[in-house]
């Protein structure tokens, strides 16, 4: 029994969905030969050419363009799935888990890193692993948080001094959002800027 | 009442509940937003023909599920089960803000007659706070 009965077919068998998906490619040997295929893709080259034209066409109309709102409303779920990250997991309550997402983590890291005067944090890497970033585990470990934190820091400042209040700084602000005590912070000071 | 009457209509509940959730969350200070997911997003651009027509066609095994920004409900005989993504307030305790957040879930759950499964609670972003 044959399948595919209510599609239209061409002489020769073919189904004619199947000579429009292949439009854009070259004629297969069979189409080559065959005056139906031949005769249908001609028809069918048209068509694409001006279906082709209507999509350019609609690519530029500014009736068809999507609103502001639409473009914000996608950027906003771009920069949230971004923060849908690895997470760390806080508290267990009776209701559920409450956790935080390994995005949002160095985001608070770097923003109190810049609360100090002199302070410019750049990248902020989060590991469960003395020495190395954690590539790809589903969680970070909340219990034994090590961070390296990149620093550029205004010439003049004294760096021993400001790195110690830095990793308090660090500490205290991670501690008071979150319960989380880290447990090692690196810091790198990677360039000096002028005040 | 027939298994398919059961579903929609539990479906319909749902769906008033994610809009109370929806509004006391975002109320609840130091709650900065929700955080969007691309099925709140396209939930909220979809005709409502078009999700009559989903939930119609969804399997009949298939628990309802309703999203809102930074909320996914579903539900499984009359349990539910919550996530909650938020962004925060810089100016309080993220962890706290959580707690809240998951016990006022969990009130309004409760109010609306449902069995809690589970309330989680995500936080995404901590950020400054908006202004007026």
């Amino acid at each position: 029994m044959a399948l595919n009965e209510d599609q239209p077919r061409l002489g020769c068998g073919r189904i004619i969905d199947d000579v429009w998906a292949s439009i854009d490619q070259p004629p297969t040997v069979h189409e080559q030969t065959c005056p139906d295929c031949q005769s249908a893709r001609l028809a069918l080259h048209q068509l694409e050419a001006v279906a082709g034209s209507l999509r350019e066409r609609d690519r530029d109309d500014p009736a068809l363009q999507p609103g502001l709102r639409v473009k914000e409303a996608i950027m906003m779920v771009a920069r949230a799935e971004v923060r849908r990250s690895r997470r760390a997991p806080l508290a267990t309550t009776a209701l559920g888990v409450i956790d935080i997402s390994e995005q949002a983590l160095s985001g608070l890291i770097r923003f109190a890193a810049s609360t100090l005067p002199g302070v410019r944090a750049r990248r902020c890497t989060i590991s469960s692993t003395p020495g190395t970033p954690q590539s790809a585990p589903a969680a970070v470990d909340a219990g034994n948080v090590r961070i390296t934190l990149t620093v550029a820091i205004a010439s003049g400042v004294r760096i021993p001094a400001t790195m110690d209040l830095l990793r308090e700084r660090i500490n205290a602000v991670v501690q008071a959002q979150t319960s989380i005590t880290m447990q090692q912070i690196d810091i790198i000071v990677e360039d000096l800027y002028d005040f | 009442m027939t298994s398919d009457q059961s579903l929609r209509a539990s479906a319909v509940d749902l769906e008033a509940l994610a809009d109370t959730l929806s509004d006391a969350l975002a109320a609840h200070p130091g709650v900065v937003r929700l955080e969007p997911t691309v099925r709140s997003v396209i939930d909220r651009w979809t005709p409502a023909a078009i999700d009559q027509m989903h939930r119609t066609l969804r399997p009949a095994a298939r628990p309802p599920v309703v999203a809102r920004d930074g909320l996914v409900l579903s539900m499984t005989d009359l349990v539910l089960t919550l996530q909650i993504d938020l962004a925060t307030d810089i100016r309080r305790s993220a962890l706290e803000l959580a707690q809240e957040a998951q016990d006022l879930a969990g009130r309004l759950v409760q109010d609306a007659g449902l069995t809690i499964g589970s309330i989680d609670v995500t936080i995404l972003a901590i950020e400054g706070a908006r202004t007026p």
